[in-house]
């Protein structure tokens, strides 16, 4: 439902960026690197978490609104598709097949944020520490 | 608590406002916030915050997915409650940035909790104009098509489809539950892709309906459901996982009617 999702218009830009990053990472991960899906969604949804993160801090808004934009080209939509689509030609081994790497996508996604959400936290307090110590 | 047993708290810095106004400022703002699709975490963070900046520390706070119930001074003279429920809604970015904003304003000393209040009763944010979420859901439906594969023709031919989705949904799926109107999308989307890759023979069919279906799949509440996991709130997690695992399946219940139709027509056809 991105087009309801309506978040203030002047974020658009780094909204658009955050899915722009995302794909790229994806893209780069399979092409070059050969990763199937379900790994090739750990690492550009890791990436995404951070560049949020980043995104909230220096513009001031909740991390939410440039996640949730960035998240959705990784999301399977394909592998519904797929699945019902094998399901109707009665091949079940195959719409199993794609059901389960859909449900590795979605966990990989999670992994990815996960990553990316405990990364940037420690990044901060990092931060937080050692401008302390200067200050 | 020193100052917790009269009526009416006093800040730092001399404003008062009793417990009812602290409450229905807190509680509503937690509330726009769950109904726009901010995590649990944010919620009860959001509204502790606004509780403390205006003098309240004893106030507690219990928010599942759907439901808040919050209450302050408990045990005195004036203790209140709050008890909402808030079903699951659409997702708009745009409260939860200006309840954001809000609760920082007073925190920061910058806004009265009076005129917080006021501001956050009368809270009211347009929807984008039709047009412009058509637009939005067409050249997405194309993008996708492109990028999941397909031609330029294919991401051409998803540009109709997109409209005719965002129209469906706006006018039709409003009226419906949300796993019905995920069915009749996709149910849509596939015939129509289906007729114009007959119409049209060197489309593919599958590039164009994957695309359009981008749109349609639950990716917020998929998202927020991990973001839930990591904070440790399983049970608002497992809520919005459940709806994300739903609206999934309905999709593809959708799209797997659309093809045996399609194939049935077709058959009777030829």
């Amino acid at each position: 439902m991105r087009c309801c999702s309506a978040p203030p218009r002047r974020f658009y830009g780094a909204c658009a960026l955050c899915g722009g990053v995302a794909w790229v990472v994806y893209l780069i991960a399979t092409t070059e690197y050969q990763a199937g899906p379900a790994v090739a969604s750990v690492a550009a949804a890791t990436v995404l978490a951070i560049v949020s993160a980043v995104l909230s801090i220096q513009l001031k808004a909740p991390s939410t609104m440039f996640l949730l934009p960035g998240i959705f080209p990784l999301v399977p939509g394909a592998g519904i598709y797929y699945a019902a689509y094998y399901m109707i030609q009665g091949d079940l081994f195959l719409a199993a097949a794609k059901g389960v790497e859909t449900l590795l996508v979605a966990g990989g996604i999670a992994l990815g944020l996960m990553i990316g959400a405990a990364f940037s936290n420690i990044a901060r307090r990092v931060i937080g520490t050692v401008g302390r110590m200067r200050g | 608590m020193p100052a917790g047993a009269e009526g009416n708290q006093t800040d730092e810095s001399g404003r008062e406002m009793d417990s009812r106004a602290v409450l229905d400022l807190a509680g509503l703002s937690g509330k726009i916030l769950l109904q726009s699709g901010a995590e649990i975490y944010r919620v009860q963070e959001t509204m502790l915050r606004i509780m403390r900046a205006c003098g309240v520390e004893d106030g507690n706070v219990y928010v599942v997915a759907n439901g808040i119930f919050a209450t302050v001074h408990e045990g005195q003279e004036d203790e209140r409650s709050f008890v909402r429920h808030v079903p699951l809604g659409s997702v708009h970015l745009g409260y939860i940035h200006e309840v954001n904003r809000i609760s920082r304003a007073i925190e920061a000393g910058t806004m009265t909790p009076e005129e917080a209040l006021r501001l956050v009763e009368s809270l009211d944010i347009p929807p984008e104009r039709t047009l412009l979420q058509v637009f939005a859901c067409a050249v997405g439906s194309g993008a996708f098509a492109f990028l999941f594969g397909g031609s330029w023709q294919d991401a051409l031919a998803a540009v109709p489809i997109g409209v005719a989705l965002q129209y469906f949904l706006l006018f039709v799926g409003s009226h419906l539950r949300r796993g019905l109107s995920g069915m009749g999308g996709g149910l849509l989307i596939t015939v129509c892709a289906a007729g114009l890759a007959w119409l049209v023979p060197t489309l593919g069919r599958d590039y164009i309906v994957i695309g359009c279906l981008m749109p349609l799949v639950q990716g917020v509440s998929f998202t927020n459901a991990i973001r839930e996991f990591f904070n440790g709130d399983y049970l608002a997690g497992v809520t919005h996982m459940l709806d994300a695992l739903m609206g999934g399946v309905c999709i593809a219940c959708g799209v797997a009617a659309g093809l045996m139709l399609v194939d049935w027509v077709g058959g009777w056809l030829l």
